[in-house]
């Protein structure tokens, strides 16, 4: 009986301590603002790049006098690119008093979390995860996506790509088996021969690998056997590279004029050198010095401070996701003067707010970014780093976007072609 | 045999003399030390590392190429030596679990330890200007590097079967592998015979690093794409034989190259089958070594 | 390494001691118990995985510590009852959840009888390995191909269930009351281990582990009892795996990979594999670990591999292991023989 009395008012005393300092740290001090990005793992390459833009978006707020009159802090979790690690990440936060959330960086890891906020009445940002079901099936209103979807990301790609090369008549994709690879060659293909000035390409059957393959010969005979010219590769990091390696030997160059990338980048232009394809398309998130970033007020700023809190003078373009997401939860917080999880859920929803590539706002039915999104052209260039971002096109993404089915799965046969 | 077919088993072949490249360290230091080091894919790739930072990214002719990765090798050697006193050495007469376990946790501070110098950026190595064009064979497009690689894993295998049947060191080997303390009594310094199969088979894996870091992109989990299958090659080869693991790297090679250009939408899955039935049809292994069972 | 000894050291505790480690673990119990009103829910969900990975240690060490076969794809055997679990649930197939939870766990007991037919017999240590390797990639790979299962992406937005026993209802839809069924459903399956362990088979198990050779003689049918073995640790852990998928409400291939595979090895070897209780210690020193280095990402794997190498090299008996060690040198009675 002693025992369970003293057991007693020790849990009473310890939930009453724990409140109490939840309860003081919410009404004063920083605003607490978590950050899960993944940063070990086969996603670490992007997420670091992601944390730095979000940690450079905090800088930024602070230096001009912070929130509500209060600092903001970062509470940066590792979410190691898996998914039961980001739900583990979530409730600890939850636990600590946090209830704003940017993650996400990858769709495994939004998969994880998207069903979570509600329970956890959290306000989440997904940072970077374009997987279809995050604004569909698993809708709910506690989470924006503040990154386009793949189905407009891609559509826009093979779109860009044709009406940039229209002499090009016949693509293939490569993807990697899985939900991702299909719907983004499909979706590529359909864009392809729905925007092609004057007479409809030939789109051929996608020819499938898997992510993180690290031989791709076979693919790269059937691509060098088929009868096309332009070419759409659904496979990124560290297996893309290796993908342009084995496939430049071969002369898969000199086949294929155009080539549009799943959103690599600098990351395979870094790699690559002067041994980058010459018309090489990618899904670009910012380029510092490149038009129309480059004359963009709040682009100017994040290479300054970028520049001034890494000390790197060449930040990759995700750096650019993760600041745009952080804008997000901060301008929401601005706009409903408080840091309460329903206040702040209805302010974003009416923000609009300044990025690198112009203003942007969220759908209100499904809480889709809409934004302007940017495609780059690169190629081999003579001077360190010899890689150049030649060009950059840019599509609104309220030209490209679905019907707004929050609750329903996309469907793409559904749609008018 | 159709295009498709040739294509298939060259594709196949080179696939598997790159596994070989891998897998030759691991089977012999497993032949001599009855250990198998799981480890031994984290050194390739800290070969490969080694290579690109002593190399750059374009070896200028396929003599620095090969120099570098011969660089690769010995500084790999060095770090062989290293982890043979620090920690191999400990675990010679132990149960065999406590080195597969101390080994694994090697190769997960090995990764960590890249990350922490050459950070988690890709790199792309090209291959030397020699080798880096193509040719077309029978409407299959192959590339002249991927024909050196072929050569480089048929001269290892020559070079290996010749030292280890031929010369008087793989007679010592082999008595060490067969009966240790035999080989003792009759004046071999097991000891140190025992540390210089470990430092060559080390060797073995930095050289496979710099001939193959052309190969694909270079990042901190190169090793465990390639270590997977050299494991089953020596497990399939039987453990510690180089003749068997020869034949079982072909054998994975175009058993995987058949099955991405038959069964793409399954990729990769038909070589954990062949594995399941090799090892249930030969539980030994192709060609048992002696004294592995 | 005389773990033989060890474990008869640990055999011949004397009755005070028993009674004292009797009422730790009550005491343990209760607070594990009594967890969500004194902890925050973070710190809860990290308690709940610890009981799930001490679980999924336990079924490990049942195989290493007590029969003497090493299996580095147990991971395969956890996700075999993970992704039923989560299957069930979220496409609801009518079955009241204990039921499931027996399925899953006869699941991987089912599939360590198909291994064990096949393969134990002729194969053990390092053929074992990699062939459990091998089986559970291929797993991977196969559940990568399967749309019902999610592919890459994983089993997500997975229900919490209820628990209808006719007379009344058990809703574990909250975080909470699962947790709670949780801690009843792992002391129940730790006893149960423990039974198995201190039970006849238990000792033939250990026979066999000291010297095959030997057990054979005396007429154990080595093969037989290996199967069975095999096949408790490979339902257990699959039933480690079915509590997880509720708890995380998402499934995914991380959970099918090599580097879960080795986390059961890993907490075993921290705790001390020659003590039933090792594997718990383990993962709760690991988890511990984990939760303070969570603000440093990025070491996890020099710290995970140092960790690994520093233990098998220097206390290859584990935590319990040095602490009996420590014990015994303070009470005087001098080292091991």
């Amino acid at each position: 009986m002693k025992r369970r009395t003293v057991l007693k008012s020790f849990a009473g005393a310890a939930a009453l301590l724990g409140m109490n300092a939840t309860y003081l740290r919410a009404q004063s001090g920083p605003i607490r603002v978590g950050a899960a990005f993944a940063l070990s793992g086969v996603g670490a390459p992007v997420g670091k790049q992601m944390l730095a833009g979000t940690e450079v978006a905090a800088m930024q707020i602070n230096k001009a006098g912070g929130l509500l009159g209060r600092e903001v802090e970062l509470v940066i979790r590792d979410d190691k690119y898996n998914s039961s690690e980001s739900v583990a990440v979530a409730r600890e936060l939850a636990g600590d008093g946090i209830n704003l959330l940017l993650g996400g960086s990858q769709t495994v890891t939004a998969l994880g979390l998207a069903p979570l906020a509600p329970e956890l009445n959290m306000a989440v940002i997904i940072v970077a995860a374009a997987g279809m079901p995050v604004t569909h099936e698993l809708f709910n209103p506690n989470i924006f996506r503040a990154t386009a979807n793949n189905y407009t990301q891609y559509s826009s790609l093979g779109r860009v790509l044709i009406e940039q090369n229209p002499d090009v008549r016949t693509w293939v994709s490569l993807a990697p088996d899985g939900d991702f690879g299909r719907d983004s060659a499909l979706f590529f293909g359909k864009a392809v021969e729905k925007y092609a000035p004057g007479e409809k390409p030939t789109v051929l059957d996608t020819i499938y690998t898997q992510a993180t393959a690290t031989d791709f010969r076979t693919q790269i005979n059937q691509l060098m056997s088929s009868d096309a010219e332009g070419l759409y590769i659904g496979i990124a990091a560290s297996a893309q590279i290796s993908f342009f390696q084995q496939a430049r030997s071969v002369g898969l160059y000199d086949k294929f004029k155009a080539i549009g990338e799943v959103g690599n980048g600098d990351i395979t232009g870094k790699a690559m050198g002067r041994n980058t394809h010459p018309n090489l398309w990618s899904v670009c998130h910012w380029i510092h010095n490149a038009e129309p970033f480059a004359s963009n007020p709040v682009s100017k700023q994040l290479f300054e401070d970028y520049v001034t809190l890494k000390g790197d003078e060449m930040p990759s373009a995700q750096v650019a996701a993760g600041h745009r997401a952080a804008m997000a939860i901060f301008e929401g917080i601005r706009a409903a003067g408080s840091t309460e999880t329903e206040a702040v859920l209805a302010a974003i929803e009416d923000v609009e707010f300044e990025t690198v590539g112009g203003p942007v706002s969220f759908r209100k039915e499904d809480h889709q970014l809409v934004n302007t999104n940017y495609y780059s052209q690169m190629g081999p260039s003579r001077e360190d780093p010899f890689f150049a971002f030649n060009k950059v096109v840019s599509i609104d993404a309220a030209e490209m976007i679905e019907p707004a089915t929050p609750g329903k799965p996309f469907d793409i046969s559904e749609l008018p072609q | 045999m159709s295009s498709q077919a040739v294509f298939v088993l060259f594709n196949g072949m080179a696939q598997g003399m790159a596994f070989f490249l891998v897998a030759a360290g691991l089977t012999w230091v497993f032949g001599i030390l009855k250990i198998l080091n799981l480890a031994h894919g984290a050194f390739f790739m800290l070969g490969a590392y080694i290579a690109y930072s002593v190399g750059g990214a374009w070896p200028a002719s396929i003599w620095t190429f090969l120099a570098v990765a011969l660089v690769a090798a010995a500084a790999v050697g060095v770090l062989g030596y290293l982890t043979d006193v620090l920690v191999l050495r400990r675990l010679r007469n132990v149960d065999y679990h406590y080195a597969l376990i101390a080994t694994f946790g090697l190769m997960l501070f090995c990764e960590g330890v890249a990350k922490a110098i050459w950070g988690t950026d890709y790199f792309a190595v090209m291959p030397p200007p020699e080798v880096d064009r193509a040719i077309v064979v029978g409407g299959s497009y192959i590339s002249v590097y991927t024909l050196f690689v072929i050569g480089t894993g048929l001269a290892l295998y020559a070079a290996l079967e010749i030292v280890m049947h031929r010369t008087w060191a793989g007679k010592i080997m082999r008595a060490v592998s067969n009966d240790p303390w035999m080989a003792g009594t009759v004046g071999i310094n097991v000891p140190l015979v025992l540390m210089l199969s470990v430092v060559a088979s080390f060797v073995l894996a930095g050289f496979a690093g710099g001939v193959l870091v052309p190969n694909q992109a270079l990042s901190p989990h190169v090793g465990a794409s390639f270590v997977l299958y050299a494991f089953m090659a020596v497990v399939i080869g039987g453990l510690g034989s180089i003749r068997g693991t020869f034949l079982a790297c072909i054998l994975l090679g175009i058993v995987e190259s058949a099955n991405a250009t038959f069964m793409a939408q399954y990729g990769g899955i038909a070589i954990y089958i062949l594995l399941a039935v090799a090892l249930v049809w030969k539980p030994n292994g192709l060609f048992p070594a002696q004294g592995t069972t | 390494m005389s773990e033989a000894s060890l474990a008869a050291a640990e055999g011949r505790r004397s009755g005070t001691e028993t009674r004292l480690g009797l009422l730790c673990l009550a005491v343990l119990v209760v607070l594990l118990f009594l967890a969500p009103g004194l902890v925050n829910p973070g710190i809860l969900f990290v308690i709940g995985m610890t009981l799930i990975q001490a679980v999924f240690a336990l079924s490990w060490n049942l195989l290493f510590g007590f029969t003497g076969l090493a299996s580095f794809g147990h991971a395969g055997f956890f996700a075999i009852g993970a992704y039923f679990t989560g299957a069930a649930l979220r496409y609801d197939f009518h079955l009241p959840f204990l039921a499931v939870l027996a399925v899953a766990g006869l699941l991987g007991a089912l599939v360590a009888l198909a291994i064990g037919v096949v393969a134990l017999k002729r194969l053990t240590g390092i053929f074992l390995a990699v062939l459990t390797v091998a089986l559970t990639e291929a797993m991977a790979k196969i559940i990568g191909f399967s749309p019902a299962l999610g592919e890459q992406d994983g089993l997500g937005n997975i229900p919490r269930p209820v628990i209808d026993l006719g007379l009344f209802r058990i809703d574990l839809t909250h975080g909470d009351d699962y947790y709670r069924f949780l801690v009843v459903a792992t002391v129940l399956i730790v006893a149960a281990l423990w039974w198995v362990v201190h039970s006849r088979l238990g000792r033939t198990f250990r026979a066999i582990r000291e010297d095959a050779d030997r057990a054979r003689f005396v007429g154990i049918d080595v093969a037989r009892y290996r199967v069975i073995s095999f096949m408790i640790s490979g339902g257990t852990a699959a039933l480690a795996g079915a509590l997880s998928a509720p708890l995380t409400r998402i499934v995914t291939l991380d959970q099918v990979n090599w580097l879960a595979s080795t986390q059961p090895i890993l907490n075993s070897l921290l705790g001390g594999f020659t003590s039933f209780w090792g594997p718990i210690v383990g993962s709760a020193a690991f988890s511990t670990i984990n939760y303070f280095t969570r603000g440093f990402p990025g070491l996890s794997e020099i710290m995970v591999g140092g960790i690994l190498v520093v233990v098998i090299l220097v206390a290859p008996t584990g935590i319990l292991g040095l602490l009996g060690k420590l014990r015994r040198r303070a009470l005087g009675k001098g080292g091991r023989k």
